[in-house]
């Protein structure tokens, strides 16, 4: 009976009080609105890192901007240095390059044939100063090719043009004996020179190219460190389909090469992740969420193995093998649970901040392209996706992430552009 | 964005009071009270899709505003006592024999605020929120029975402010 009274009592207590509550009226204030339009002017501008960001973007992209304009800059001064052969515009592969020289090479060997097929007939006839300018010519277009050639083709080409020589010359003096010249010696020491000239030049030339090829091996694309300057969108979610809002990473990177064709990279990156996941998908936040909406600031402290099965004069490839290590500096989820008694949904908030590390928990798979900009500066490109291996985070969530890093790369010892 | 801007502001106005009225009865300060009715607001304005117009705007509303408050309460439960007594008495006229028939919303915070923490958000989550004892535990990460004494001492220690005398001759007859 007082059990009773006491539940009376309190019914009534409870619906006075709600009723004192529901009638609440509380002034408006207008200074409460100025903070609340402030913050929503706040909030339109773009999110992630704000201003900092706006700011390393604005930074990263002036300096490919710069870099790019260097490169024009410097380009017809290299071309000019290399060859006159061509005409070329700003950053024509070098491997055209060559191949213009090539065929340039081989219409002056058909000329040269021509030259000397001509030249007998003239020799018959006493001209034997042809003869010799063709042999010159023949020096001259050795020389040129030996100037800016290093490939086995070009090599065989000046051997041709070695046995053209020493066989022109074997030629004319037979012929000149045919015809009857007796007392030329002038002509036998302008014929003799180049012959001279055509023998010895392939010994310096082939020494020039040994040299060219062991200058090659020796800086073949650039140095054998760099740094780089990379910055990236970044897609962050549960499962492969359920990427949303996107984040950031940015950060610097450093890269040794061990071999020519094989490198170690690590550096430190900054990563911003939103992400967002439904039912069924999160495991570890002890009750399970209906759905779940996160943001994670991480440090990613990254160690791969960078293969380069394609390497060209100006460009190159690669793909990355390696292990992440996340710092998660925070961690802030809103976790939604549904059917929650009498009401349709609750949101739980969890904050946490320095408390979970992951170190090489996270398996990192990448494909770059790089391109020289410049003697000690290349850009590059490298889409990556990043896989954890046991989960990370407050729930220990399998977050995948991909991305596409756009970066500068350093080489302080520089990089040889022929 | 001005047109926007300008229906975010109607909206604003509109359920001022009512959100405020809410935050004031969890939060400690005017200031706090502020911030997660403007975190509330926050929700609506960047993200209007997660309010589903079928339903009623004002559960929805108050749901999402205490959901912010527990938020709020938990963080600061780490730094107080769970225990703290009750610092300050309001000034109610106890004289008075109709006190809590006369009783004003901001009469009923300072009521409200004396009460130790733990108490106040049991007190608020089930008697002017209308949350159940099951859903307040798992809110609270507490347990029900937890819930229930929690709030049954909130109600003694009201009722004790509200009319002191009635309860001191009552403390003495027992």
């Amino acid at each position: 009976m007082s059990e009773r009274l006491s539940d009376n009592r309190d019914e009534e207590l409870d619906r006075i009080l709600r009723e004192v509550s529901d009638s609440a009226d509380i002034p408006f204030s207008e200074e409460d609105w100025g903070e609340m339009k402030s913050r929503l002017d706040l909030d339109s501008r773009p999110a992630g890192l704000g201003w900092f960001a706006m700011g390393m973007a604005w930074l990263g992209s002036m300096g490919i901007a710069l870099s790019i304009a260097l490169l024009i800059w410097n380009s017809p001064k290299e071309i000019k240095g290399n060859t006159d052969i061509s005409s070329t515009n700003g950053i024509e592969s070098i491997e055209s390059k060559n191949l213009n020289r090539e065929s340039q090479i081989d219409e002056n060997l058909e000329l040269l044939s021509d030259s000397i097929k001509v030249s007998i007939p003239q020799q018959s006839l006493g001209f034997s100063e042809s003869a010799t300018s063709a042999e010159k010519m023949v020096v001259i277009v050795s020389e040129k090719e030996n100037e800016y050639e290093s490939n086995a083709e070009t090599k065989i080409g000046i051997t041709e043009n070695k046995e053209v020589t020493q066989a022109n010359s074997d030629e004319i003096p037979k012929s000149q004996n045919e015809l009857g010249f007796s007392s030329e010696e002038s002509d036998e020491k302008e014929i003799e020179e180049p012959i001279v000239v055509a023998e010895a030049e392939p010994d310096t030339v082939e020494e020039d190219f040994d040299q060219e090829k062991n200058k090659d091996k020796k800086e073949r694309f650039g140095g054998k460190f760099n740094l780089s300057f990379q910055l990236a969108p970044d897609l962050s979610g549960v499962k492969l389909d359920q990427f949303g809002k996107a984040g950031n990473m940015i950060g610097i990177g450093a890269e040794y090469f061990v071999k020519p064709r094989l490198s170690i990279s690590s550096g430190v990156f900054y990563s911003y992740k939103p992400y967002s996941a439904n039912e069924g998908y999160m495991i570890g936040y002890g009750k399970q969420p209906n759905s779940v909406f996160g943001e994670c600031d991480i440090l990613d402290i990254p160690l791969n193995l960078r293969i380069y099965p394609f390497e060209g004069k100006v460009q190159r490839a690669f793909v990355g093998l390696g292990l992440s290590s996340y710092l998660m500096l925070s961690e802030y989820y809103e976790l939604e649970y549904y059917g929650y008694g009498a009401n349709d949904s609750y949101t739980q908030e969890l904050e946490v901040k320095g408390k979970n590390n992951h170190f090489f928990g996270v398996a990192n798979f990448s494909i770059g392209y790089e391109r020289k900009l410049g003697k000690t500066l290349s850009i590059q490109v490298e889409p990556y996706f990043k896989v954890p291996l046991n989960g990370v985070g407050e729930g220990d969530i399998s977050l995948k992430s991909t991305g596409l890093f756009v970066g500068l790369k350093f080489y302080p010892s520089g990089i040889n552009i022929r | 964005m001005e047109k926007n801007r300008k229906d975010q502001e109607v909206l604003y106005r509109i359920y001022y009071s009512y959100g405020m009225s809410i935050c004031l009865r969890y939060t400690t300060t005017r200031d706090e009270a502020k911030e997660i009715l403007h975190d509330g607001f926050m929700v609506l304005f960047s993200d209007p899709k997660k309010f589903d117009p079928k339903q009623p705007f004002k559960p929805w509303f108050r749901k999402v505003l205490v959901n912010r408050c527990i938020n709020s309460f938990k963080k600061h439960l780490r730094n107080i006592s769970e225990e703290g007594g009750v610092e300050l008495i309001p000034d109610l006229r106890d004289d008075q024999p109709n006190a809590l028939e006369n009783l004003q919303f901001e009469e009923l915070v300072m009521l409200i605020h004396c009460l130790p923490p733990a108490y106040r958000a049991v007190f608020n989550l089930y008697v002017l929120d209308g949350f159940s004892h099951e859903e307040i535990s798992k809110m609270l990460g507490i347990s029900i029975g937890t819930s229930k004494s929690n709030l049954s001492r909130a109600r003694e220690k009201l009722r004790e402010m509200l009319n002191p005398k009635i309860h001191e001759r009552k403390t003495l007859r027992q």
